[in-house]
């Protein structure tokens, strides 16, 4: 019996010594950092998306970027001098490679602006918003370290182009060998995360890259999941399974923090408004209507009692420094707004809906459910506010964050009569104007309009940069009153990192990896 | 089982033996008897009780629900039950993340899961009754094209199938009845053909047949009223199932549009404040959960009142 507890007792005791030894490496190993994202990457190679920025400039790297205070500083490129209006000469930082060692060089930038060219040209990829802004003819190699880009009109902010991540450098041999398809989900870049992995539903894994420009990411492994409803994101971040989120809501900001989340809340210079459809109902092609609906709008009481005093309600078309702090708003004006819409010829029937020429004033209202703050409640407290009008909103529908990702990359193919929308900053006037601009891949509303055409031409090519604060206080009081959009707020960013994770908000809100994770502790 | 009390047959000149004169006359004395058998049972009578609630709450909505369920009043939102505002109004659920009545929203949901439970029910108990009907009278490739229809269909959950209808036609309260009602015909249209085969060739329709009846009149007339209960019997548990079915969509955000109150919807909306305001998904949750057992023990005892089997227990 003596003998039986003696070989229980031993094998016990071996099993905890394998038990132990067994999770030695493991304890040694830092757990991924998992953020959630909101919707499934559209694509990870750059040119064939402008919906995932967070992960493309996290792989990926440009010739400028925007580092964490949303300053344009070079990237791959060392320096840039203008040789003339048209002819800029960039120099390329010596020793870079990319992560399947490929040297960053001239041919790799050369091969790039080709591939954007030719995609484009074909009508491939998600170049429309890039190309757009960045008008050049192409890129010539000078030597193995400089390259000449040739533009087909003057452009002064042209460094502010070159950081979309559609222009990410890529490796030629690479991208030359494999098709768009093979590369779409496999990518290979310059940023400061490898590519691992993807499977949807499961998540992309990455990998700090040791040979990064800046030096390896504080943070060694990251995956990033899709997790459409924010409630379940809230859920995971509670629980513990994963480390970030954007987007938590106000309301719940105590309740993650009651539960050892830390909440970040930074002020950003993202842009939220409702996207105005043209083609689609023809009241929406009159100035009065859409002013009307601008008026029938309580900005302040949803920026106070939905975002918790937080948002700030303004012609939000420039972000700072460049908005004009002398152009207010549309004052809440229920008044005003009926008298615009009488004077419009829309009249009050029986049930409250106006209508003119047996056309009811009915729209379509899509928005997503948890990509910005509090959007679903938003969008039907405005369909209260127009009501009030004799606005009809005949279908509110939610759409998936996917679906909305694609529908921004198509230029808003598939938005019926409204589409609550938001832009990301682009630190200059000119590149923010872009939003309304007719060839530009981020005017999703196809409103098009002359004399701001005319104004925009001019300032754009401007160089004098004692007149671009007149220019861009005209253009931006001219197009308010237009009203393409529903104006709002720049919203802030609700950041939810669990205790373990160091991270520093950014002023776009945006989560470029390499830069915004800090550090993690075990 | 039968049902013997056929009109018809008198008609058709057919004599009734006496065993079953004397059963329709049992069966006749069974029908009187359904209300005082059904509050004999506790259960059922709790079943009835919660379930008229609903319909009289559902129906009676604009002058039950004590405030406008649409009104929303961004100053009182997530207030806790019981809360009352400054102009002396009670919210008695409190108010949910847009200052909207949560028991206005419960009451008027309650109109959004009947509506959707019964038409959905109308819809497949319809399609799946005259399915079987020809498919079981008619048999041969008539059979075999409405089974294998049935077999493709059943190879798809009902849920999934409803989710993907749902994610092309967009949501919409019509939509949500349409998809459900088609896509719960099957069970109907299975259990009515294997009825009608059981009594296509009985002596009353042989009778029929052989005095020229139309087929279209031996089908509606003769064999419709004795295939009846075990239809009633699936459509009492599929007005259940189509609620939860209503409010499964709904709470993934594809039934109906998010301003229109649903018992889903309501859900939906409520999770991610369940730590802050669990009074939004707490009532709602109730009265699904109440909702479906009424109905779920009000079937139960109808399968036992019209099982033969049973006729002396129940």
């Amino acid at each position: 019996m003596k003998s039986m507890r003696k070989i229980r007792t031993s094998m016990l005791a071996v099993a905890l010594a394998i038990g132990v030894l067994a999770s030695v490496p493991a304890i040694a190993e830092s757990k991924p950092v998992i953020f959630l994202n909101n919707a499934e990457p559209v694509s990870l190679d750059p040119m064939f998306t402008q919906s995932d920025s967070h992960v493309i400039l996290s792989i990926h790297e440009t010739l400028f970027r925007l580092d964490n205070a949303g300053k344009i500083v070079p990237a791959v490129a060392e320096s840039i001098k203008m040789v003339d209006p048209l002819n800029w000469e960039i120099k390329i930082r010596p020793n870079l490679v990319f992560h399947n060692g490929e040297p960053i060089n001239a041919d790799a930038v050369v091969f790039t602006f080709d591939r954007a060219t030719k995609l484009f040209a074909a009508g491939q990829g998600d170049l429309t918003f890039a190309l757009g802004a960045l008008k050049y003819d192409h890129m010539e190699k000078i030597d193995d370290l400089t390259v000449r880009l040739v533009m087909t009109e003057p452009d002064p902010i042209i460094t502010s182009h070159m950081v979309n991540p559609e222009l990410s450098i890529l490796p030629p041999k690479y991208y030359t060998e494999h098709s768009p398809e093979e590369v779409a989900f496999a990518p290979v870049g310059a940023g400061g995360y490898k590519f691992v992995s993807y499977k949807p539903g499961e998540g992309l894994v990455l990998k700090a890259f040791d040979k990064y420009r800046l030096g390896k990411p504080p943070v060694d492994d990251v995956i990033v999941k899709a997790v459409p409803e924010v409630a379940t994101r809230i859920s995971e971040l509670k629980a513990g399974t994963a480390d970030l989120m954007i987007g938590v809501p106000a309301d719940l900001k105590s309740d993650l923090e009651g539960a050892g989340v830390n909440v970040i809340v930074a002020p950003s210079y993202r842009r939220i408004f409702v996207a105005i459809k043209q083609g689609r109902h023809p009241a929406l092609a009159d100035v009065r209507v859409r002013q009307a609906m601008n008026y029938a709008v309580n900005c302040e009481e949803i920026a106070t009692a939905l975002l918790g005093g937080m948002a700030k309600c303004s012609i939000d078309l420039i972000n700072t420094p460049y908005q004009d702090p002398n152009l207010k708003p549309f004052a809440y004006d229920p008044e005003k707004a009926k008298k615009l819409l009488d004077d419009a010829g829309w009249v009050a029937g029986s049930d409250g809906v106006r209508a003119k020429n047996g056309e009811r004033l009915s729209l379509n209202f899509d928005t997503t459910d948890g990509s910005y703050l509090m959007d679903k409640e938003i969008a039907q407290v405005l369909a209260d506010y127009w009501k009030a009008i004799g606005i009809e909103i005949k279908d509110l529908r939610v759409i998936d964050s996917a679906v909305n990702s694609q529908m921004r990359a198509k230029q808003g193919a598939g938005y019926r009569d409204l589409m609550n929308s938001s832009s990301g900053p682009d630190y200059t006037c000119q590149g923010d104007l872009l939003l309304v601009q007719k060839d530009s891949g981020s005017n999703r509303m196809s409103w098009v309009d002359d004399t701001f055409e005319s104004m925009f031409k001019a300032f754009n090519q401007e160089f004098d940069q004692s007149k671009w604060e007149k220019m861009c206080n005209d253009a931006q009081a001219y197009v308010a009153e237009q009203a393409p959009v529903i104006w709002l707020f720049t919203e802030p960013t609700f950041y939810g990192v669990s205790k373990r994770l160091s991270y520093e908000a950014r002023p776009d809100g945006r989560a470029y990896l390499n830069l915004v994770l800090k550090g993690v502790t075990e | 089982m039968k049902v013997l009390d056929r009109p018809s047959e008198s008609d058709a000149g057919v004599a009734l033996d006496e065993p079953v004169a004397s059963q329709l006359l049992v069966d006749r004395a069974r029908r009187s008897q359904i209300l005082p058998r059904l509050f004999r049972s506790k259960t059922a009578t709790i079943g009835v009780i919660v379930l008229l609630l609903v319909l009289v709450a559902a129906a009676a909505a604009p002058w039950v629900a004590p405030n406008d369920p649409f009104a929303i009043k961004l100053i009182q939102r997530l207030k806790p039950p019981a809360y009352a505002n400054s102009a002396g109004i009670t919210f008695w659920l409190g108010t949910d993340s847009l200052g909207r009545d949560v028991l206005s929203r419960l009451i008027y949901g309650a109109r959004v899961s009947l509506i959707v439970g019964l038409s959905a029910v109308v819809i497949s108990g319809t399609v799946g009754l005259l399915v079987g009907l020809l498919s079981g009278y008619f048999g041969g490739w008539v059979d075999d094209v409405f089974m294998r229809i049935c077999d493709i269909q059943l190879s798809f959950p009902t849920i999934l199938l409803a989710l993907t209808i749902m994610a092309v036609l967009g949501s919409g309260l019509d939509k949500l009845i349409l998809v459900l009602g088609l896509t719960g015909w099957v069970q109907y249209g299975r259990i009515v053909r294997s009825q009608v085969l059981s009594i296509k060739n009985d002596e009353f329709v042989l009778a029929a047949r052989a005095t020229g009846e139309r087929q279209w009149r031996i089908i509606f007339q003769q064999i419709l009223p004795n295939v009846w209960s075990p239809v009633i019997v699936i459509a009492s548990f599929t007005v259940a199932s189509n609620i939860v079915a209503e409010a499964s969509l709904s709470f993934l955000g594809i039934g109906v549009p998010p301003s229109v109150p649903s018992w889903g919807t309501m859900l939906a909306d409520g999770r991610q404040y369940i730590g802050v305001a669990d009074w939004l998904t707490i009532p709602a949750g109730v009265a699904i959960s109440l909702t479906v057992l009424s109905i779920n023990i009000l079937g139960d005892w109808l399968r036992d009142y019209l099982d033969p089997r049973l006729k002396n227990i129940v």
